[in-house]
């Protein structure tokens, strides 16, 4: 029987602040009127604040121990911390922006905050997962989450359908991922990671701990967003509210990956497990460049918006696969700090455009075709501006945080393994070349073009303080990473 | 680090500062936008001539440098300095942004606050990447250039300022993106086989990678810089790049930003991968002299005025980077001064074409004749750079184009390796390099005649006025310097001496030197890792795929002949 | 700067200034004071020239001749130009006897064109520049003159080039005026690329530019050093240099810009194209003496081309109707004769030609500007006749400088151009070919007859006879006015005695104390007797004498000829028959610049052209630029289509990923190493990749390539039957699905144990297959 301790919750203080505003926030939705909307934003926002000082704290408190909490089932760690962090923060900005989106767009749904945060919570289980069953835990309460406030612009039909598709297809890796934890679990007769980790440092070769494996592959490749396993991503990305695609793709995806840390780096860490030259890495390598190739090269040729930065996003999905694959043979805490670092990056930046495309879109028209932006630079230079930072930051141009977290996960990827990685990131390089043109194709249109028509955004304060946060630490980390790389572990 | 490390950071500074003033007027002052935007450039002058002032020539190693960890985990420095050669390009640079500034009062009209702050911004990239010490840095700089270029082309630019723009880009990215890619490996072979992970040039530079990777990284530096120069054949994007980009725009790409390609070669291709350069240096070489002539043969035909410009700078930049491939005192420093002459009097020509297009808004040559008679002083002005422009001696062009073919004839003797065993004659490319003063002349005098000789029949020519004194300020200084580059050389040539010394004997060292030894061997061993191969590299068939000392005699003897 | 030296540099600077003041500011002065400082300059400049000649030039001449000083010249650094490496380049002049002349030259014949300008140009709305640009060129010759190494030279040598395009298309407004100055540049300018190269070869052998160094023993050793093709290097430095010269002075094949440029004002066409700055090969290779002597080949070259270009150039001068043409290719064919002088190493015979055609040639520009000026602008020689009365002052100069060009005695031409006849005639270098000097020899004599003939044809149709010209030109035609008029007469005075500074070197002449004077001012600075020239004093005069007969019968044929207008029997002879044929072909200059349009200038557009367009345009930017680019944009639009928003679809890549994923996991690495043991022993160990497949693995070796398993298992040893290349082939089946694969490389097996790299040479081979 497990004992539980006082430091069993005191480690879990991020996690409980989430958890339990989340229900309240539910509760308190039920007994609030129709129009009171920004004040249970601001709720969750604080709940997310909390959330974010106390992983802050901790994470400051914990030094570079490995605190196992509920008899192995959580594991508290830097990483844990600066990942509930990121999702507390991604919550807290997702929640800002979409207060607006509801307004203007007339879709106010209260509980929806509050699911947000229960989503946030799994994932923040996720981070500081030390079995499998916790892994899964966390999977289901985020993706039940997610499903349920996908669906919450009940007029918008294609918000509907993108709700219902990622319920589907995310049925179907919850499958995957219940299935490959019982082979696992046959071949080792353990949940936990760590036991597992041994068991397979013995039995490197064992059938069904490799098969096991290999389905698990699968299931996380479907939750970050990796080709083949990616299409549901620009249906549900463009059908969901903007700032909720925002939320997705970066507390969803990186709640994904932070998964496949825990089980394959941890689990099956360093060589022990080899599949292929690499390691069970060979295979995240060749999803890699199949995901950064594939979703680049869809993304070219998008009119909407949303739609690019979807692909895009699976795009990045494939960049930071590369980094999971130094991680996985071998490059050490670095490859792992780039890896965190590009998640920060990413998902800053990413909520960030994400968050521009609600603004502009506010009031009238949603100005989701890339042609609705002509000429943002005249009518609105400073949203222009803001939306050149965080593209060209995920096109990968210095000195923004893109660029660095680029520069830090392909040095790292280099550096691994003999150089033999080098392939992986030209091919990644190559792809960096080919991202920058539908990026650029939103700078040209905001620049080059005249403006057709005159818009007004919403004036509204959370939005602004939101987007100026994103713009700032994307600005911020590029220039100065060094800090950024410490919290990240490197 | 001296009490003097200021002045580079100060330098950097100050254009980024202007800007962020700028964009804090409001968008309607536009007096106020380019007031500002004057003074901060000149200001940045006055720090560069600072800077000069405090650069001791006699000096071959870095200057005035500034050392500040960046990014401690990963030994990243922002480390800046300066020495012979890049201390004339900042100059050059700073040089160039007033008069830019200042000729762009007419031509550009709208968004005034946007260009005044993009260009100033450009301006700290630009000397950026001069200044840069630090591999990373440099890269930093060498990119954040390109958004700004883009912007310029694209919001300032003609009617197919889209298709320029990304062309421009297109090119810039493959080339930069990939010598990323090298600069990774660089940077773990040295973090490998040094223990000590950095991008600090000076330390990177005294890592002797294997032959393979060397001619590897070498091809992929190369081919970034090259694209920038451009070299033919990579050159298409720059007539694009310069018909549709504003005269600003075109000032700057033409005066600046195309001597970081020859500059990126100096500094970081050819120390880093001395094997790969001189392996590379024969076909560098041929193509530099098929660009001579090719851009000049091109320009020729050219219809509109920019176009015959833009390919005569691919002509000129020939003469540079054949210069830098020569491996002469003679030839590397001709190829930095005809950047400087380059700059100006390239400068110059797009500033005239500027004053023709604000007056008439064609560039096309039929469209002009016979303007030396309503515009006398301006076709003095536009003479003087036309000639600068074509060599005569005593202007600036002529110094370094007679420098380069000289460089380039007495090559025989100093190429390390390589050469000889593909060109029996550098005396010959020499020639053939030699033909661009004829051909120059022969677009030049093309170019000049049909603006400015030829019977005034033209009904909208015969109401120009001739320059204002702002565009008679702003040729002014160019002009003094093109007269005194060509009159007095020499202390350009003498402070970058010592810096090219210093490059030439470094090079050659490292030709010798052998190579790093791959530390493979230990990692794996530690890792005891059966899966990995654990064997380095042989050296021995990398040694013998280059010439020998043997043939080192033979060559010498060949030369002779 | 040496404070005791004589300011050469002013000699420069003043008629620099003088254009700098003109160019800036000149349009806003008076026309006087413009006139002021352009005649003043010049005169100011002469005025130093001559104090500095006289003064300390002299006076070091006349102590190196009584051997109290070392060398009869003056020599002034003013700084350092180009300095890098071990080249270095100083802004030096040098003043010594040869420069001095030349300076005098320039000045002086300058100076009265810039006087005679004054009156001529007087109408001129762009007075200033013309004066400015007149200034600048003076200044620039002198430079060229001056200079002390061919960098230096080389300045002058381009800025001439300039100012002569500048003042050829000075009146820009006709296009044809522009074509003209556009093409003396880069015909110029094909001369100077050789002439740069040319300072490239002499620097990277001697390791000097500077005139004074060519003479010492050191160059002159480096000069003959073999260089390519069996040559010395002064053979190939004095070719290249040579070929500038002809780019400069007007030389087959690179004289095509000089007759066009007499498009210029006629005072610039005496000065720049007559007087000064094409004689400027002729003072390089005078110059460069020291050089050429080393290379005979060289010098045959020079010779053969200036006799060629001096007999060619004679015979379309033959034909001409317009009289500046007439004397544009009478200046090439004079050249020629110089050019074949300092070729055959008579240097002082060329350089008095140079100093004695100055004067007439000039004369001959001036005298044709009068008169142009008098027949309201044209210059054909047909409309005009009977203008000796009209035009007394001009006519009688005119006279005096035809008299001197067709070599009649006491003229100067006569002493000068017999020098270098008697040179050609006796000169016989080493190497040449037998008869070459009496061959060069014919082709001037022939050319002198018809510089006779085609000169006194000109006079003949200009000043007697009727007059041909329509009513309303000869209701204008005048006499200039003075400022026109007196250059003229000055020059024709001079013309007429200066043959005597070069009185033939006769023994009964020398005897009485009667010498060549310019030969003897002259010695110090060229480098004479090279080619041995032995001739009798009865030789010499027997060579005089044909020649003055010859050119006095040319005379006379003209006369009977054109006196009275051109003789019916002429008309005759050239409107029909044969002989209108070869008329047209040398009226028509030989075809030579439609010769140059089609197998030059034709090629050269068509193939700027095509590169533009199919090279830049299709291969590069279509096929390699917006190639990729669509590629990759269909591939885009390809991906995007897959995606259709199908559900069942998107299960189906699912299974689809997932099934390769499972294939990739099971199929590992496999390969080998190996290790020699023992002589012809090897040792195998196979590399195979953990996992599921590897567990039920077999592994099969074969050594002797006859497809058999020689062995089996992981690790395995063999021991080899020969030393040398043996190909090892390793065969594994996998656990899961039973397939074979294979991989093979080829090892080296030694009979010695041999180190342990040999795994790794073994790499490049590996290759693998599947059965």
């Amino acid at each position: 029987m497990i004992e539980l301790t006082r430091e069993d919750f005191l480690y879990q203080i991020p996690l409980l602040i989430l958890a339990v505003s989340g229900v309240m926030l539910i509760l308190l939705e039920a007994f609030t009127e129709g129009n009171r909307r920004d004040f249970l934003m601001s709720l969750s926002v604080a709940g997310c604040v909390g959330a974010l000082l106390s992983s802050i704290v901790l994470f400051r408190s914990i030094g570079d121990e490995s605190i196992e909490l509920f008899g192995g089932m959580l594991v508290a760690d830097r990483l844990a911390y600066v990942l509930t962090g990121l999702f507390a923060g991604a919550t807290a900005l997702s929640a800002m922006l979409t207060a607006d989106h509801q307004r203007t767009h007339r879709w106010e749904v209260g509980e929806l905050y509050g699911l947000m945060l229960i989503a946030t919570a799994g994932a923040s289980l996720l981070s500081m997962a030390g079995s499998l069953v916790t892994i899964f835990l966390g999977v289901e309460m985020m993706s039940i989450a997610i499903y349920d406030f996908m669906a919450a612009r009940r007029g918008s039909r294609p918000g509907t359908e993108a709700a219902m598709k990622y319920f589907l297809m995310g049925a179907f890796s919850s499958g995957f991922l219940a299935y490959g934890i019982a082979l696992l679990y046959g071949a080792t007769g353990t949940f936990d990671i760590s036991s597992i980790a041994a068991f397979a440092a013995e039995n490197p070769s064992d059938p069904l701990l490799v098969v096991g494996a290999l389905v698990l592959v699968v299931a996380l490749a479907f939750k970050v967003g990796a080709v083949p396993f990616h299409m549901w991503a620009p249906d549900t990305y463009e059908g969901a509210p903007t700032p909720l695609s925002g939320f997705l793709a970066s507390v969803a995806k990186a709640a994904g990956f932070i998964a496949a840390v825990r089980i394959f780096a941890e689990a099956f860490g360093g060589d022990v497990m080899p599949f292929g030259r690499l390691g069970w890495a060979s295979v995240f390598a060749a999803l890699a460049a199949i995901t950064m190739t594939v979703g680049n090269l869809a993304a070219l040729r998008q009119e909407r918006i949303k739609r690019m930065l979807a692909y895009s996003s699976i795009a990045h999905a494939g960049t930071i696969l590369v980094g999971l694959v130094a991680v996985g043979v071998g490059a050490g805490d670095g490859a792992m700090a780039a890896v965190v670092y590009y998640l920060i990056a990413y998902s800053l930046t990413t909520i960030g455009a994400f968050g521009v495309v609600s603004w502009i879109g506010s009031r009238d028209k949603e100005r989701l075709r890339i042609d609705d932006w002509s000429g943002l630079a005249v009518s609105h230079p400073l949203a222009a501006l803001v939306m050149t930072v965080f593209l060209l930051s995920l096109g990968g141009i210095p000195p923004l945080a893109g660029f660095f977290g680029k520069f830090y996960v392909f040095s790292q990827a280099v550096s691994a393994y003999d150089q033999q990685l080098l392939w992986l990131v030209v091919i990644a390089v190559l792809n960096s070349i080919l991202s920058l043109f539908y990026y650029l194709r939103v700078v040209m249109a905001m620049y080059f073009r005249e403006p057709e028509g005159a818009f007004t955004p919403m004036r509204s304060p959370a939005t602004v303080i939101a987007l100026g946060l994103c713009a700032f630490f994307v600005v911020k980390m590029g220039v100065l990473p060094g800090g950024w790389m410490s919290i990240a572990g490197g | 680090m001296t009490d003097t490390s200021f002045v580079l950071p100060l330098l950097l500074a100050l254009p980024v500062l202007g800007a962020i003033l700028v964009m804090l007027v409001p968008r309607e002052e536009h007096g106020l936008h380019r007031g500002i935007g004057l003074v901060t450039a000149l200001a940045t002058f006055g720090v560069a001539l600072f800077a000069l002032a405090l650069f001791d020539g006699e000096e071959a190693g870095f200057q005035l440098v500034f050392d500040l960890e960046w990014i401690a985990a990963l030994g990243v420095h922002f480390k800046v300095g300066v020495d012979g050669i890049s201390i004339w390009l900042v100059m050059l640079t700073a040089f160039l942004l007033p008069i830019v500034l200042l000729a762009a009062h007419r031509s550009v009209s709208h968004r005034v606050r946007d260009f005044v702050a993009i260009m100033l911004v450009l301006q700290t990239a630009m000397i950026g990447a001069f200044v840069a010490l630090d591999l990373f840095l440099f890269y930093v700089f060498w990119e954040v250039m390109l958004v700004p270029m883009y912007l310029l082309i694209g919001v300032w630019g003609g009617k197919r300022r889209v298709y320029a723009s990304i062309k421009f880009v297109i090119y810039t990215v493959v080339g930069s993106m990939l010598m990323l890619a090298a600069i990774f490996y660089v940077y773990v072979q040295h973090g490998l086989t040094t223990g000590e992970y950095t991008t600090d040039l000076v330390q990177l530079r005294e890592l002797v990678l294997p032959y393979g990777a060397q001619v590897w990284c070498f091809a992929v530096f190369a081919l970034a810089f090259a694209i920038k120069v451009p070299l033919f054949p990579l050159h298409t994007w720059l007539p694009d790049a310069h018909v549709e980009a504003p005269t600003a725009g075109s000032v700057i790409l033409a005066g600046v930003l195309l001597k970081l390609g020859i500059y990126g070669l100096l500094r970081f291709a050819m120390p880093l991968f001395p094997l790969g350069a001189a392996e590379a240096a024969p076909f560098i070489a041929i193509l530099a002299v098929a660009g001579i002539i090719y851009g000049a043969l091109v320009a020729f035909v050219q219809e509109d005025i920019k176009k015959l410009v833009a390919y005569s700078s691919v002509s000129h930049l020939g003469f540079c980077s054949l210069g830098l491939f020569t491996l002469t005192v003679q030839g590397v420093s001709g190829s930095i001064f005809a950047m400087l002459s380059h700059g100006l009097t390239t400068s110059g020509l797009f500033l005239a074409i500027g004053v023709l297009y604000e007056r008439r808004h064609t560039r096309r040559l039929s469209e002009f004749g016979g303007l030396w008679k309503q515009m006398p002083i301006f076709a003095a002005l536009f003479l003087i750079v036309t000639l600068g422009s074509a060599g005569v001696p005593g202007l600036s062009g002529f110094v370094g184009e007679f420098l380069t073919v000289f460089g380039t004839f007495i090559a025989g003797e100093t190429f390390p390796a390589g050469w000889d065993s593909y060109l029996p004659a550098p005396k010959l490319l020499a020639a053939f390099a030699a033909t661009g003063v004829i051909l120059g002349a022969v677009y030049l005098l093309y170019m000049f005649q049909k603006t400015m000789f030829g019977p005034l029949d033209n009904e909208r020519n015969k109401s120009l006025p001739d320059v204002s004194r702002r565009e008679i300020t702003v040729f002014a200084p160019l002009i003094a310097m093109i007269f005194v580059m060509g009159i007095a050389p020499r202390p350009f040539l003498q402070t970058a001496e010592p810096s090219v010394d210093r490059f030439l004997t470094m090079y050659e060292s490292k030709l010798t030197q052998p190579e790093a030894v791959t530390p493979y061997a230990v990692e794996f061993d530690e890792q005891g890792n059966a899966h990995r191969r654990e064997q380095p590299a042989a050296p021995g068939d990398a040694a013998a795929e280059r010439d020998g000392a043997g043939d080192a005699e033979a060559r010498a003897e060949r030369t002779q002949r | 700067m040496d404070a005791t030296q004589p300011p050469i540099y002013l000699i420069i600077l003043l008629p620099l200034l003088g254009a700098v003041v003109n160019l800036v500011v000149g349009r806003k002065l008076s026309r006087r004071f413009v006139s002021v400082v352009g005649v003043g300059s010049v005169a100011a400049s002469l005025a130093v020239t001559v104090s500095i000649i006289a003064g300390p030039l002299w006076a070091q001449y006349t102590a190196a001749q009584a051997g109290e000083a070392a060398s009869p010249w003056l020599q002034q650094t003013l700084y350092t130009w180009i300095e890098t490496g071990d080249l270095r380049i100083e802004l030096a002049f040098r003043l010594d006897t040869l420069s001095a002349l030349m300076a005098l030259i320039v000045t002086f014949v300058g100076f009265l064109i810039h006087v005679y300008s004054v009156g001529y140009m007087h109408d001129e709305p762009r007075y200033a520049a013309y004066f400015g640009y007149l200034n600048l060129f003076t200044a620039s010759m002198l430079v060229l003159v001056l200079g002390e190494n061919l960098p230096v030279m080389f300045i002058g040598w381009e800025a001439v080039g300039l100012c002569s395009y500048l003042l050829i298309g000075f009146w820009f407004e006709k296009e044809k005026n522009a074509d003209a100055g556009r093409k003396a540049f880069v015909v110029n300018r094909i001369g100077d690329f050789a002439f740069i190269l040319g300072m490239c070869l002499l620097f990277y052998a001697t390791g000097t530019l500077s005139f004074a160094d060519f003479q010492g023993p050191e160059a002159q050793r480096n000069l003959l050093e073999i260089f390519m093709w069996g040559e010395p290097v002064a053979t190939w430095a004095g070719i290249l240099l040579f070929i500038g010269a002809c780019g400069k002075t007007a030389q087959i094949p690179l004289y095509v810009w000089l007759p066009d440029a007499m498009a210029g004002p006629t005072p610039v066409s005496a000065i720049i194209h007559g007087a000064t700055m094409v004689t400027a090969g002729v003072y390089m290779v005078a110059r460069m003496s020291y050089m050429y002597a080393s290379s005979t080949t060289a010098m045959a070259i020079v010779a053969g081309i200036g006799a060629v270009t001096a007999l060619f150039s004679a015979i379309i001068a033959l034909a001409q109707s317009d009289l500046k043409k007439v004397l544009a290719y009478s200046t090439v064919s004079q050249l020629g004769f110089m050019v074949t002088a300092v070729g055959v190493g008579a240097y002082v015979a060329g350089i008095f030609h140079l100093l004695t055609h100055a004067f007439f040639k000039a004369g001959l520009f001036l005298c044709a500007g009068s008169i142009i000026h008098a027949m309201s602008g044209s210059g054909d020689i047909m409309k005009m006749g009977g203008l000796r009365k009209r035009l007394p002052l001009t006519h009688i100069s005119f006279l005096a400088f035809c008299l001197a060009i067709a070599g009649i005695f006491p003229f100067s031409g006569f002493f000068s151009k017999d020098e270098i006849l008697v040179g050609a005639l006796t000169a016989d270098a080493d190497g040449w070919w037998m008869y070459y000097g009496e061959f060069l020899w014919l082709l001037l004599t022939l050319a002198a007859a018809c510089t006779a003939f085609y000169i006194f044809r000109v006079y003949f149709l200009v000043f007697s006879g009727e007059s041909r010209a329509d009513a309303a030109t000869q209701a204008h035609i005048h006499e200039s006015p003075p400022l026109v008029t007196l250059p003229l007469l000055v020059l024709a005075a001079c013309t007429a005695v200066l043959g005597f500074v070069g009185i033939p070197k006769l023994g009964f002449l020398q005897d009485i104390g009667v010498g060549n004077a310019i030969s003897a001012w002259l010695d110090s600075s060229v480098r004479s007797g090279i080619v041995p020239m032995e001739i009798t004093d009865g030789g010499k005069l027997r060579v005089m004498g044909l020649v003055l007969v010859v050119a006095i019968s040319a005379v006379l044929t003209a006369r009977a000829l054109y006196a009275r207008g051109v003789s019916p029997r002429l008309e005759a002879w050239t409107s029909r028959g044969p002989w209108a044929r070869v008329h047209k072909v040398v009226s028509d200059k030989f075809y030579v610049d439609e010769l140059y349009e089609l197998i030059v200038l034709r090629p050269f557009r068509a193939l700027a052209r095509g590169l533009f367009v199919f090279v830049d345009r299709f291969v590069i930017d279509t096929v390699f630029v917006a190639g990729p680019a669509k590629v990759v944009d269909l591939v885009g639009a390809a991906v995007r289509k897959v995606q259709n928003g199908q559900v069942q679809r998107y299960l189906a890549a699912i299974l689809v990923g997932s099934a390769a994923i499972f294939f990739l996991a099971s199929r590992p690495a496999i390969s080998f190493e190996h290790e020699q043991v023992e002589p012809y022993e090897v040792t195998f160990e196979a590399m195979v990749d953990a996992g599921p497949a590897s567990v039920d693995a077999e592994i099969e070796w074969d050594f002797l390539g006859d497809g058999e398993a020689d062995a089996t298992g992981p690790e395995v040893s063999h021991r080899f039957s020969r030393s040398g290349e043996h190909e090892v082939t390793m065969r594994f089946r996998d656990g899961v699905f039973g397939r074979w694969r294979s991989v093979s490389r080829t090892i080296e097996v030694a009979a010695q144990e041999e180190s342990q790299g040999a795994g790794a040479r073994d790499r490049g081979a590996e290759r693998g297959s599947r059965q």
